[in-house]
């Protein structure tokens, strides 16, 4: 009864798998990985390792010198939703897009979640790091996908001091930060006001206000430091470059209860000399508003409500309700008045709306 | 392949077997009971200085002697570790207080495992054999013949010059008792790794049969003298002539290398893994955690200087820490975990302890021409992952 039971089961999630885009071999062997999880590289025939390489680049699995690892599907198949709706289709929530749209991204993302949490029952959970080890990590994808599964271990609080460059998968690690976060664990975040201006207006006010993230500025200057602590156990540390206050991508996870207790004096330090973002959303709004006003009496209204696009969106914006060239003009129009300015991130330059805050400002502001 | 002859593995092999019963085998101790010093070696790595301003304050008496109560304690918990105690500094000798410090510690643990560091060249030869009934060996520091002595140490009276301090060692040697616990300790450097085999042909015809040459270590001072630290090739060739003069001296003579350097050395040329697991702190045999002069307890005696201080394991003086609670919270685990391969070395596979932990971060640290005030913590955990320099394969690796 079991054995067919389990059969279907499998039967069931191969479909689903395949209605998502997965052929039925990378299915099948999606399945085998994560009841099996981990499983040694030499258990895969040769002729399937381009699949594992297909999975990798899914952040579906990590591969570890000679072991492959299941990520937790909750997480990834929520980030993967998100990721193949940002390629396919539009930015989230926003107000242009048509209801018939809206539904079908909801259903989209509904079945991304509710696969991720079925799967999750067959799920052998074995994590690539445990707490009383150091893990070094090289590249960029594996940071990503281990900082997610430190946070999936999250079970109080997760601190963060970062400035740029960001990790250039961050869904995954949003999926796991939002995963803890609907279970009431803290976050706080120390960001240089660069995080702010790239993440976007939309987006800053609904961490702050709907998910409730303790965030906070600090000079970029002062942030010498980039690391993750999750739960005064596990710290994630960035690999410092010769120059002081500039990192790789690359780092450390670190299981050790000293190391962790030093990294959150740090933070406490860093953290009494920061401030909350929600005392300076004001003068932002108010910024913005200043700047539509003038671009569409200066330059035009087609022109104002592009910018009030990146400035909400930020580096996310994906400008739906214009076309290409159309956006590439503006662009260059508002770039060539000071307006905007091209930042290159990691997944490539885009157009960011500077403030120009005094820098004065941002230390006078006291909480 | 790396050349070696047969009297290098034989002396490999011989010490091998020496650290089988070493001393420092269970918790090995450094313990510096004072930053002051009454020379001005230029490469200290704890930076002790002749003058210390009106602010500084070591651990009194009753305070050194609380916190041998607490390793005490540690010792009732774990009967089947055997403990061993050097008490160094900075210079121990500028304390008032030593006799009492060292018969305490030989009630406590035994003078058979005590241990006293010293440059000599304050206590005159009769103080040093009153002390000597309460350790079982005694370190006297001479770092190479007197025109390179004198240069390193900066005596500036007379009774602190390379020629007073042999004469002293000496007459100390008509002691029986007294040179059987004597052991000349020497900082090997670029500039005096040459003279290192002349000076211990000298002191061996005295009669001195115990000789330890230490590393020199990027920290403390030694931090700008980055151009007088021995290469690998260096370190090597210094084992080959230590090797020629076991073989010489028909292995009557013991003279040890760093534990690093003999770790490294045992896990290429024998091929034994020399990662211990159950050693308390670093995972090799002869390896040591360190105690500063304020109670700070450290899981290398060479990180006990600033920026390497911020990985303190907690600090004995408070009232309501223990030796325990110091390693359980993690220190021990700092040590181990960043000797393991694929995290050490860059991720190195061969089965050793992983040399000197701090001596690849604060190479790689000082390479990087950072002040201490501008190392943190991510740099120093980034360089505990790096080569440790004296490593033969260190070209190889890179």
């Amino acid at each position: 009864m079991s054995v067919g039971k389990d059969l279907m089961e499998n039967e069931f999630f191969i479909t689903e798998l395949m209605s998502l885009g997965f052929s039925k071999e990378l299915a099948t062997l999606y399945l085998f990985i994560l009841q099996h999880n981990p499983i040694r590289i030499s258990d895969i025939p040769e002729g399937k390792l381009h699949l594992i390489e297909d999975l990798a680049l899914n952040k579906l699995v990590l591969v570890d010198r000679d072991t492959i690892y299941s990520m937790n599907p909750k997480i990834t198949f929520k980030a993967l939703g998100k990721e193949v709706l940002y390629e396919r289709l539009v930015d989230l929530n926003i107000k242009d897009v048509p209801k018939t749209k809206k539904t079908e991204i909801k259903n989209f993302l509904k079945k991304c979640e509710n696969l991720g949490n079925k799967l999750q029952r067959i799920y052998n959970y074995k994590t690539p790091v445990s707490f009383d080890k150091v893990k070094i990590v090289e590249t960029p994808n594996k940071l990503s996908l281990l900082l997610s599964d430190a946070i999936d271990k999250a079970s109080s609080e997760i601190l963060a001091i970062s400035k740029s460059p960001r990790l250039p998968d961050i869904s995954i690690i949003w999926s796991s930060i939002l995963e803890k976060l609907s279970r009431g664990i803290i976050y706080r975040r120390i960001v240089d006001f660069t995080e702010i201006e790239e993440h976007g207006l939309v987006i800053i006010k609904r961490d702050v206000n709907e998910l409730c993230i303790d965030l906070r500025i600090l000079d970029s200057k002062k942030i010498i430091y980039k690391f993750y602590i999750i739960d005064d156990q596990i710290v994630v540390i960035f690999t410092p470059l010769e120059t002081i206050g500039k990192f790789r991508l690359s780092g450390q996870i670190i299981g050790n209860k000293l190391i962790a207790k030093r990294y959150k004096t740090i933070f406490n330090m860093l953290y009494s000399k920061s401030i909350s973002v929600k005392k300076i959303l004001p003068l932002m709004i108010e910024i913005k508003n200043n700047a539509l006003n003038e671009v569409a009496s200066k330059i035009g209204e087609r022109e104002s409500k592009w910018l009030e696009h990146l400035i909400d969106y930020g580096c996310f914006a994906k400008f739906p309700m214009f076309s290409l060239n159309e956006s590439k003009e503006i662009s260059q129009n508002l770039l060539s008045q000071g307006y905007i300015e091209m930042r290159n991130l990691p997944f490539g330059t885009v157009p960011i709306f500077p403030y120009k805050l005094d820098r004065r400002w941002l230390r006078d502001v006291k909480d | 392949m790396l050349k070696i002859n047969e009297v290098v593995i034989n002396y490999i092999n011989h010490r091998l077997k020496q650290r089988k019963t070493s001393k420092r085998r269970g918790l090995a101790i450094v313990f510096d009971i004072t930053y002051r010093c009454n020379l001005a070696c230029r490469g200290c790595g704890v930076n002790a200085k002749r003058r210390v301003t009106s602010s500084y304050r070591e651990s009194s008496t009753d305070e050194i002697f609380l916190i041998l109560k607490k390793i005490k304690d540690y010792q009732k918990a774990h009967l089947q570790i055997p403990i061993y105690i050097y008490f160094g500094g900075g210079e121990p000798f500028m304390r008032s207080d030593l006799k009492e410090i060292l018969e305490t510690a030989s009630i406590f643990f035994g003078s058979e495992n005590i241990a006293l560091d010293t440059n000599g060249t304050i206590p005159s030869v009769d103080e040093i054999i009153e002390l000597s009934k309460y350790v079982n060996r005694i370190g006297i520091s001479i770092d190479g013949l007197e025109e390179y002595h004198n240069w390193w140490r900066n005596p500036v009276k007379e009774s602190e010059n390379w020629h007073v301090l042999i004469e002293k060692l000496f007459t100390l040697l008509l002691n029986q008792e007294v040179r059987e616990k004597i052991e000349v300790a020497t900082v090997a450097t670029k500039k005096n790794i040459c003279e290192i085999p002349e000076l211990i042909h000298l002191l061996v015809n005295k009669g001195v049969r115990k000789f330890v040459i230490h590393r020199a270590m990027p920290v403390g001072r030694f931090s700008h003298l980055l151009n007088l630290i021995p290469n690998a090739e260096e370190y090597l060739e210094l084992l080959r002539s230590i090797a020629e003069l076991d073989q010489q001296f028909k292995s009557n003579v013991d003279i040890r290398l760093h534990h690093s350097l003999e770790s490294i050395y045992i896990s290429l040329f024998l091929n034994i893994n020399t990662y211990d697991s159950s050693k308390v702190g670093e995972p090799d045999t002869d390896s040591c955690i360190g105690i500063d002069p304020w109670g700070n307890v450290y899981f290398d005696p060479w990180c006990m200087t600033k920026p390497w201080s911020t990985l303190t394991g907690g600090n004995l003086l408070n009232e309501k820490t223990s030796l325990e609670q110091i390693f359980q919270q993690g220190l021990l685990a700092i040590a181990k975990s960043y000797s393991v391969p694929d995290v050490r070395c860059l991720g190195c596979a061969k089965n050793c302890s992983g040399g000197s932990r701090i001596a690849a971060a604060a190479t790689y640290i000082s390479n990087l021409g950072l002040k201490a005030s501008q190392v943190t913590e991510n740099y120093i955990l980034t360089g505990l992952t790096q080569i440790d320099p004296a490593c033969p394969l260190t070209k190889r690796k890179k």
